[in-house]
């Protein structure tokens, strides 16, 4: 250390500034990975892609008069969807649609056990 | 330490720092045995990359098929025709076209199932629906499932599910290898 007298303890001491410096820095940069983790975990868990595919199914049976308006044939699809959903996505989903006017009425109901999600509208 | 060998000290306390920093790297890194989480990011893009693929097969192209009930997408012809084929080709065109990969450098690998109920019984029952050239076994590489719900006017052409209007549930997962 430079001449190897005493004044070695002036850059040890330095030494541990500086490195307690890029050590701070080095905390800031392994936090980020841990947001692009539990970000990405979130993203995961979120099942935005589950809900829109049920909507849109339901949603294009309420196009369809021979389901809208035959209840056997309704009871079946919505034991089709509740059966498969709990036992391929463990997701609990129910829903309905009846005819008031011109109109259809859609429920839906879609509960994972992490997310809940409950849809009332009327479709022209 | 405010004469001009103040500059050599700060000098030799960076060579200082440098040492003490790989060596509690190297210490920190030889205990490091768990993943790192990218895996996460990485298996999130590509549960996103086959829910967006299988959306894109799912949607009416035109205004005809979007009018017809029974047919509405590309996806509900093939599973209600029985056409793994079609499926192929449209599947991982979509999955090429966002990777940019090619026939040649291939590496999303899929493997799709179709889930239907038996009404009698109230049984789920399953049945193959296609792969990609190397996705027959899933093996290696943890996979990720993407689904999508299929409406079928009847029974599927040439699969054991029943003879009913009926919803079945396409289950495809989906690797790199």
């Amino acid at each position: 250390m430079e001449r190897l007298n005493d004044e070695g303890q002036w850059i040890v001491l330095m030494g541990f500034l500086v490195c307690v410096g890029i050590l701070f820095l080095s905390f800031i940069l392994s936090q980020s990975t841990l947001v692009g983790q539990s970000t990405s975990e979130g993203v995961l868990e979120f099942p935005k892609d589950d809900i829109q595919d049920l909507r849109s199914e339901i949603i294009g049976f309420s196009g369809n008069s021979g389901i809208v308006d035959n209840l056997g044939v309704q009871g079946n699809l919505m034991g089709d969807i509740s059966m498969l959903a709990i036992n391929r996505q463990n997701t609990v989903c129910t829903f309905s649609l009846t005819r008031s006017g011109d109109d259809v009425n859609m429920n839906i109901h879609f509960n994972n056990g992490v997310v809940e999600y409950d849809e009332t509208s009327t479709l022209p | 330490m405010v004469n001009e060998e103040g500059q050599l000290y700060t000098i030799e306390g960076f060579t200082a720092a440098a040492i003490m920093l790989i060596t509690a790297y190297f210490v920190f890194g030889a205990a490091t045995v768990f993943v790192p989480g990218d895996v996460h990011i990485s298996d999130m893009q590509l549960e996103q990359m086959g829910s967006d693929a299988l959306m894109m097969m799912d949607t009416p192209e035109n205004r005809t098929e979007a009018e017809n009930p029974l047919k509405r997408s590309l996806l509900e012809r093939c599973v209600q025709g029985n056409d793994p084929v079609l499926f192929n080709s449209a599947f991982t065109d979509y999955l090429r076209d966002v990777t940019g990969a090619t026939m040649y450098v291939d590496d999303i690998q899929y493997n799709a199932t179709v889930y239907y109920r038996i009404d009698a019984t109230n049984d789920i029952k399953s049945y193959h629906f296609s792969h990609s050239t190397r996705g027959e076994l899933i093996c290696r590489e943890p996979a990720v499932s993407v689904t999508r719900w299929v409406y079928c006017d009847g029974k599927p052409l040439g699969s054991p599910a029943d003879n009913r209007k009926q919803d079945v549930l396409m289950e495809v997962m989906l690797w790199r290898g």
